[in-house]
């Protein structure tokens, strides 16, 4: 990660990393989180600019290493709402989603999905009623939940010494208002490593990581948290941009 | 430093812009946000905190986003709870963190008088079904999400009323991790009062509870202002406040 606007948060992030390890050292190992992030992307046509959606996350890092990202959007055609709660392991293979859906005004469902090694369990609420899926996942896999910041990590078992375009599976789930919501297929998409790469986007200047999904959207991911700090779907006309981004570390308020 | 400076001008610059496009969300009819403040009644220190983000939608029901920490026992919770127009609990999906380790992540569904939970923790998957009445709330912790008891009390009525809750394991101790009891607490209405803390002046009312905790209710979404637990030395107040309203 290069030069992002939060750099300017430095100082006193320096400060309270200080004043930090004195209170850790002081109390009975009360951390749960180890660093965080939070930021914000701007949805927009890429040939005119108009915003289409807009989505606000939040990374939480614990002890053992697994992340929690939280995540709210808001796409306007459909007037799709999301909240998300996806946590993943180091390695960034799912544990848990938690994932409630609005679509035009009305709520579409509830769900919570749960990965225990082959076995992913979901158990959904919906206008229907209730819908409990237990399916056989593959050690390689990850949730398509549709905040971006959470599509986003597809990646992790991409094999870069190997290169060329690879295979992925993903569960993604659909955001419907005439029939049971969450709950979604699973199938592959290619993915192919395309190099590092300098992005400017209003949230700063980053390093990333350049890859291409189904030669359709390309996904630039920074950091060792792999946040996104843009994802363009050319074929669609839209681009999707950081445009806030906040770091910081344990106890540094007002996060929790 | 000229580069970032240069993007910090564009971005302000292309925030202005994007925000002339930005469009309502149809599926929220308004918002509000805070944080509590943790403190011990006896020394004022600050023993945790919570932040939590209430948006209120089209059919009236509510989604409650609320995380806390209490620093010295190693809390860290993380609730989703939606509840009906009337406060009735819809579903509660909860996450909790102990002392760095992860103890348990559960949905809590209500259908009728049916509760379903689902709770994966470190030692497995547990299910829970069971029967809950018309008239009870969730305890999943963090305090705003505890502030929801009193929508069935009989203010006509008044006096000391009893109501049903089903509390989670605080720090998901057991094996039987996050799942909770079913138990009544008493509560009576004490009336209306003006009350000023750290994020502002707000009329509220107040309740009791089993003559141990006084809380501090406002508005329609019954934000709490204030949770005093005397016999906890535990005072929690409201110190951010935010909504739609402006």
């Amino acid at each position: 990660m290069k030069r992002p606007t939060g750099h300017l948060l430095l100082l006193p992030l320096i400060a309270f990393a200080l004043v930090g390890a004195a209170v850790a050292q002081a109390a009975d190992d009360p951390r749960n989180i180890v660093r965080w992030a939070k930021g914000k992307y701007i949805y927009r046509m890429a040939s005119t600019g108009q915003a289409t959606g807009e989505e606000d996350w939040h990374l939480t890092v614990h002890p053992d290493g697994s992340r929690t990202m939280r995540a709210t959007n808001f796409r306007y055609a459909g007037d799709v709402h999301r909240t998300v709660v996806l946590r993943v392991a180091e390695t960034f293979r799912p544990i848990d989603l938690y994932a409630a859906y609005w679509v035009n005004g009305a709520w579409s469902g509830t769900g919570l999905f749960t990965v225990t090694g082959e076995t992913m369990r979901a158990a959904v609420e919906t206008r229907y009623g209730r819908i409990e899926q237990t399916l056989t996942v593959p050690e390689h896999f990850s949730f398509i939940p549709h905040p971006l910041s959470t599509n986003a990590w597809l990646s992790w078992y991409y094999d870069q010494a190997k290169g060329g375009a690879q295979d992925i599976t993903v569960y993604d789930l659909l955001a419907r208002v005439d029939g049971p919501a969450v709950i979604g297929p699973m199938y592959q998409q290619t993915l192919r490593y395309m190099g590092e790469r300098e992005i400017t986007v209003p949230a700063g200047t980053f390093d990333t990581r350049h890859f291409k999904v189904d030669d359709a959207v390309d996904l630039y991911l920074t950091g060792e948290d792999s946040l996104m700090v843009r994802f363009e779907w050319a074929p669609a006309d839209r681009i999707f941009d950081l445009t806030e981004l906040t770091q910081g570390g344990y106890p540094t308020p007002p996060d929790n | 430093m000229k580069t970032c400076a240069l993007g910090l001008v564009a971005s302000v610059l292309a925030s202005s812009a994007w925000a002339a496009d930005e469009r309502s969300n149809v599926n929220i009819t308004r918002w509000a946000e805070g944080k509590v403040e943790y403190r011990k009644i006896s020394t004022g220190e600050v023993s945790g905190s919570e932040e939590w983000h209430i948006t209120v939608h089209p059919d009236g029901s509510r989604t409650l986003e609320t995380r806390n920490r209490l620093d010295l026992a190693g809390y860290q919770r993380h609730v989703m709870y939606r509840v009906a127009e009337n406060f009735r609990p819809l579903d509660v999906t909860a996450v909790y963190w102990v002392k760095g380790e992860w103890r348990g992540t559960g949905l809590f569904a209500v259908t009728g008088n049916d509760l379903e939970a689902f709770v994966q923790t470190p030692d497995g998957l547990i299910r829970q079904s069971r029967k809950v009445p018309d008239r009870f709330s969730f305890i999943p912790h963090p305090l705003q999400s505890n502030a929801w008891h009193t929508w069935y009390y009989d203010r006509a009525k008044g006096g000391e009323q009893t109501i049903t809750v089903y509390d989670m394991d605080p720090g998901a101790q057991a094996v039987s991790s996050m799942l909770g009891k079913v138990y009544t607490q008493t509560i009576e209405y004490l009336g209306t009062e003006e009350m000023t803390v750290p994020a502002g002046t707000f009329t509220v009312d107040r309740f009791n509870i089993d003559d141990a905790v006084d809380i501090y209710l406002t508005g329609p979404d019954r934000v709490l202002v204030r949770f005093l637990w005397t016999p906890a030395d535990a005072d929690y107040v409201l110190v951010d406040y935010r909504d739609s309203g402006g």
